[in-house]
């Protein structure tokens, strides 16, 4: 689909990601991409697409993440990126009232482009003490028949439920469930003993240096 | 404003047989036209209004073609070979692929390659286990002559190997750790294969790594261990090569930290 990018022979389905500038559309897709939680705010510019697999009951399949700019400014082709779409997350934060109140617009738009898709609807942030829209006031979802999830790409509440659903409707199968990845028998080593010990210098200097800040709060 | 006209203008000359892929053609063919007389008759303009123009016009045709014949505009999409692009074109057991996913439900197939569980009966519906926030969303594999001697839930780090980052601990994410060993295998030998595993809540590997003999794991208020891996865990590429790094683990509180630990040192290779 894109260019150095592999063709893999499971399936892959266009996933489109919009949603208000800050409401962690990047965040939530690095989350899963690399286990890192990014606490810096780097608006996107235009688009970024991400393959990220899973391994199903049904096989492996491949999203095809198109993160796309929340921002106004840094849009791009806006809807031009939609085109093809198989599936869709909306994301706002439920510590941002208007990012929620845009949530119609970025739908409309969607459905513009892609009639019929999937749709979750995503409300981040969840973990904030002081959230302004609460989860009863999250209506929007029922008129337009998407489903919604309350996630926090902070603590990971839910963060694999928008890719579980997408993929029972996507595959026709509600009953469809991840499961582990095979794990290949790991590499055996014979250790350079020298090397190790070296190795191990490190290791005392590495537990001494701090992680990163108020981590506290993202385990658990 | 006259562009417009004219394709208003050719397209109510058209035939209802006509195909949307000529009017298309001829959109392009007018729009390129355009383009160059504009730049051969106002040399010296800014391209921005040029191109503000040029997406007025191009919004314009949108709308002209998006209200004909909007069921042919969907047979071009699917005729194009763009959609082949984004699903995969060889895969065996595919119905064909619409647009749109949600109404013919894509049939993607059994792979051999993932353990399979067709216990239909623990299974709860879809819609309701929706309703439960937490239910896990994962099916464990069991695997036949392996047993699990430890499991807790951590979170991983990995020491970053480019000098230059700042952060010195790369976040790999929360996820259940297990130390597996071959059943019926003296514990603390190497045939016995000690493996420590860490998988997140999708089922993906953070880290799966066999315990060595004289493994030293640094205790301070989590664990780190030096791991010999495969550099590529998430693209599971082949020919990626074995690398000593450096993990740091995580776990709740103290207590699990400790038995963490002693696991470790117990299912470790003697010698």
């Amino acid at each position: 689909a894109l260019p150095n990018q592999q063709p893999v022979d499971y399936p892959c389905f266009k996933l489109v990601i919009v949603g208000d500038g800050g409401t962690g559309k990047t965040t939530f897709v690095k989350r899963h991409l690399t286990g890192e939680f990014e606490k810096r705010y780097e608006p996107t510019i235009g688009v970024e697409v991400h393959p990220l697999d899973f391994f199903t009951n049904r096989g492996k399949i491949r999203f095809y993440c198109w993160d796309t700019a929340g921002q106004e400014k840094f849009g791009g082709l806006r809807d031009g990126y939609y085109i093809h779409g198989n599936c869709a997350i909306i994301m706002f934060d439920v510590t941002a009232r208007l990012t929620y109140k845009n949530v119609p617009t970025w739908h409309r738009d969607l459905c513009r482009v892609c009639e019929n898709i999937p749709i979750v609807l995503c409300g981040n942030k969840v973990d904030v003490k002081n959230r302004q829209v609460k989860a009863k006031q999250v209506t929007f979802h029922r008129k337009k028949n998407l489903q919604y999830y309350e996630i926090s790409a902070k603590s990971n509440y839910n963060y694999e439920k928008p890719f579980l659903y997408l993929a029972r409707k996507l595959a026709g199968d509600p009953e469809l469930h991840f499961v582990e990845a095979p794990a290949l028998a790991p590499p055996e080593v014979l250790i350079d003993i020298a090397a190790q010990e070296k190795h191990e210098a490190d290791l005392i200097a590495a537990a001494a240096q701090p992680l990163p800040d108020d981590d506290e709060e993202t385990f658990d | 404003m006259k562009g417009t006209k004219r394709l208003a203008e050719f397209k109510s000359n058209l035939e209802p047989n006509d195909s949307i892929a000529y009017f298309i053609n001829y959109v392009f063919g007018f729009l390129n036209s355009w383009v160059q007389s504009q730049l051969q008759n106002h040399p010296d303009e800014l391209w921005e209004d040029v191109a503000q123009h040029y997406l007025f016009h191009a919004s314009n045709i949108m709308k002209l073609a998006l209200d004909t014949k909007t069921n042919e505009i969907k047979l071009f999409q699917s005729d194009s070979g763009f959609a082949s692009t984004v699903v995969a074109p060889s895969f065996p057991s595919w119905s064909s692929t619409p647009p749109s996913g949600a109404q013919n439900p894509f049939i993607f197939g059994n792979q051999t390659s993932v353990p399979q569980n067709h216990d239909a009966s623990d299974v709860v519906n879809g819609e309701d286990e929706e309703e439960r926030p937490c239910s896990p969303s994962v099916k464990k594999a069991e695997e036949e002559g392996i047993i699990v001697v430890h499991e807790v839930k951590c979170k991983l780090y990995v020491k970053s190997i480019n000098p230059e980052d700042k952060d010195a601990w790369k976040d790999k994410g929360t996820g259940q750790l297990s130390i597996k060993c071959k059943e019926g295998v003296a514990k603390g030998t190497k045939e016995s294969k000690p493996t420590i595993v860490v998988r997140n809540d999708v089922g993906r590997l953070l880290l799966n790594a066999l315990l060595y003999t004289g493994i030293k794991t640094s205790l301070q208020n989590s664990i780190a261990a030096i791991f010999h891996t495969l550099d590529d865990m998430v693209g599971g590429n082949n020919d990626s090569s074995v690398m000593a790094r450096t993990f740091l683990i995580r776990t709740k509180t103290e207590e699990h930290r400790n038995r963490l630990a002693a696991a470790i040192k117990e299912y470790a290779p003697a010698d």
